[in-house]
């Protein structure tokens, strides 16, 4: 829990906590959408509903997750969106290149093939992520990139624990046959 | 436990809820480890390359949305001015035909206007539909008019 939560009461500045949790939130609509406009779009409508909402936040879970649960909403309506589908089909879908940025090169120590088959390994979880159901993609996504916990999962996406578990357990399973053992 | 460790119980290992026996079993067993090892990494790696890029995109977002803003003030009045232009344009480029024809004839503006007023009054239908009317007309024999056809 951060230190803004733990102060969390109703009339702290929404401004803040736009401030605090925007990046995180736009991160996995990019992740999951693969579209910066499309997660500026739901990043801006999370927050928008959000202090809509704000008055009647309870606390029963961490601001975090209850964002997240908006966002995970609002990614799931673009995803129906049957314009946004057509043009994710047609389009040149950005290559896992583009997604894999220097974050490997800049482990200085490892040597250059060490890095290309990490590089190699990262674009094979992409393409292993694209073809994991809306769902699995979800709850990999909020496991794997934003650090959740299972509960905080199954808050955020309003499946039962158990749900949450099949569909991690589903994820790895593909994820690990595509990705396979590192040579 | 014998053998390797299974896909569920790899997928397991990673997500750390692992039974004492699967980590007995990680315990001794170096390619079990190998490969939670190896999976784990690279989805650190995912994770750090999802970070990486959403940072990237976010700074190229509000950079974009940066220029945008500072060139917001002056757009209007660039758009307004564009479009007075054109107006002007299509407006000069209207008149210019009837008072180079005024000049050429040294007609009487009042008298070439209600020609034209005639000619418009006298049209059976709107300019646009003419070729049209000129089509049906064509497919008509001299002398007959295409309101006297019968229906088939």
């Amino acid at each position: 829990m951060s230190a803004f939560e733990d102060s969390f009461d109703h009339t702290l500045d929404f401004e803040r906590m736009v401030e605090l949790y925007r990046p995180r939130i736009f991160r996995f609509a990019l992740a999951s959408l693969a579209d910066r406009d499309a997660a500026e779009t739901v990043s801006q409508d999370c927050f928008l509903r959000a202090h809509g909402a704000y008055a009647s936040f309870r606390g029963d879970c961490s601001l975090q997750t209850w964002l997240m649960g908006i966002a995970v909403n609002l990614i799931r309506d673009q995803l129906r969106n049957r314009r946004l589908q057509f043009w994710n089909k047609t389009r040149n879908a950005p290559l896992p290149a583009d997604r894999v940025l220097l974050n490997c090169s800049r482990q200085a120590n490892d040597s250059p093939e060490s890095l290309a088959l990490l590089k190699q390994q990262v674009e094979a979880v992409w393409a292993a992520a694209e073809f994991l159901s809306a769902r699995q993609k979800t709850v990999f996504l909020l496991r794997f990139v934003e650090d959740m916990d299972i509960l905080e999962i199954a808050a955020a996406t309003g499946m039962k624990e158990g749900t949450v578990k099949k569909h991690l357990f589903r994820a790895l399973q593909a994820l690990r046959l595509r990705v396979g053992p590192k040579q | 436990m014998n053998g390797h460790l299974d896909a569920d119980r790899i997928a397991r290992c990673i997500l750390g809820e692992a039974s004492a026996a699967e980590r007995a079993h990680l315990a001794r067993c170096a390619a079990c480890r190998l490969e939670v090892e190896e999976l784990g990494q690279t989805l650190r790696a995912f994770r750090g390359s999802v970070r990486d890029w959403s940072r990237s995109e976010l700074v190229a977002y509000e950079s974009g949305a940066e220029l945008a803003g500072r060139s917001a003030p002056g757009t209007p009045c660039c758009i307004a001015v564009t479009l007075l232009l054109c107006l002007m344009g299509i407006r000069i480029s209207l008149q210019q035909p009837s008072d180079r024809q005024l000049a050429r004839d040294g007609a009487d503006p009042d008298s070439v206007l209600l020609e034209r007023v005639r000619a418009d009054v006298a049209r059976r239908v709107p300019g646009g539909m003419e070729p049209l009317l000129n089509l049906v007309a064509s497919g008509v024999s001299p002398g007959e008019d295409a309101q006297d056809q019968p229906l088939p």
